[in-house]
């Protein structure tokens, strides 16, 4: 997470219509905004829309945002707004929220970053979503408990809880499936009680790849 | 408790570094797009000059106007009504104009009252 007072120094600029600083801000805050997205819609591709599409509701309302210091959480919650609108918006038209699977190579390596990413995405689903934006902005995003209390309106403690919540779910979700292959995502969904999860498949594969320990 | 990091790259965005850095560009630039700037002190009073000159314009027409109907109307004809322009609190102005107009020879009561008209009126 970027600097307060350099992202008061961009907002200032931005508010002046300077294209660097709206660059140098997109390029600060889209990926903890896909973040937040992907906790709340569950699928990379709409989480990607759905992040874009806030950064650009935050830059047209970007005079609201008096306090330069508490721009991460304003734009998180126009993030959360956002994914909200998108999950109902996507209920009303019924769509299955499973990714579509021909994308996915059959074989090869681009093969296994897909069924590492629908496994990673199933156990997600098992946790609450408060969790999962902990654990996202945390683990993929490398933000402090400090920063995402501040962006997500929490305390350092409910964010540290969270986080570890999540990640013994996750162990345990992912651990207690050794040797399960990458087809058998539904019945790990089943097995938590996620049967509208498709893509739960935590494997030993993704124990031995995806939690393998990165410091 | 394992505190190490769950490895959760498979999901990142911008593992696709030029894809992603694509895809800044394109928000950037929709964003730049939609923005519009707030104008500064001096560019906001230039843009209310012009609507408040318009509107400064209108009304003085519709004083004129209305000066010049009251110097068309006829004279109120024996029913001891005071004309307009004679009433306490009209404009040596308008007199003047009327005089003017009519090419009519103003009494010395009328001339008194013009040049010390407030005297007369109070």
């Amino acid at each position: 997470m970027p600097e307060q007072a350099h992202i008061g120094a961009l907002i200032d600029r931005v508010r002046s219509g300077e294209p660097e600083a709206f660059t140098a801000l997109v390029r600060s805050y889209l990926r903890p905004a896909y973040s937040v997205a992907l906790a709340i819609v569950g699928r990379p591709a709409d989480a990607q829309d759905v992040a874009q599409e806030a950064l650009l509701k935050a830059f047209q309302r970007i005079g609201d945002c008096r306090e330069p210091s508490s721009f991460g959480g304003w734009l998180m919650q126009i993030v959360r707004n956002e994914g909200r609108n998108w999950l109902r918006s996507r209920r009303l038209r019924d769509v299955s929220s499973e990714e579509p699977k021909g994308e996915l190579p059959s074989q090869g390596p681009a093969a296994d970053q897909g069924v590492l990413r629908r496994e990673l995405l199933g156990a997600l689903q098992t946790l609450t979503e408060a969790q999962r934006e902990v654990v996202l902005l945390h683990d993929l995003e490398g933000w402090t408990h400090q920063e995402i209390a501040q962006a997500l309106g929490l305390s350092e403690t409910m964010s540290r809880q969270h986080l570890f919540q999540a990640r013994r779910k996750l162990r345990a979700l992912l651990g207690a499936h050794t040797g399960l292959g990458a087809g058998a995502g539904a019945v790990a969904g089943e097995r938590e009680g996620q049967t509208s999860s498709p893509e739960a498949a935590p494997s030993s594969e993704l124990v031995s790849r995806g939690l393998g320990g990165t410091p | 408790m394992r505190d190490d990091k769950i490895d959760f790259s498979a999901l990142d965005p911008s593992r696709d570094a030029e894809g992603w850095e694509e895809r800044v560009q394109e928000v950037a630039r929709m964003a730049l797009a939609r923005h519009r700037p707030r104008a500064a002190l001096p560019e906001q009073l230039v843009a209310w000059l012009r609507p408040a000159m318009v509107l400064a314009a209108a009304l003085a027409l519709l004083v004129w106007g209305a000066a010049l109907g009251g110097l068309g109307r006829s004279e109120p004809a024996q029913t001891g009504q005071v004309p307009r322009s004679e009433a306490p609190g009209a404009e040596p102005a308008l007199l003047v104009a009327r005089w003017a107009a009519e090419d009519a020879r103003p009494t010395p009561m009328e001339l008194l009252r013009v040049l010390g008209g407030q005297d007369e009126r109070n």
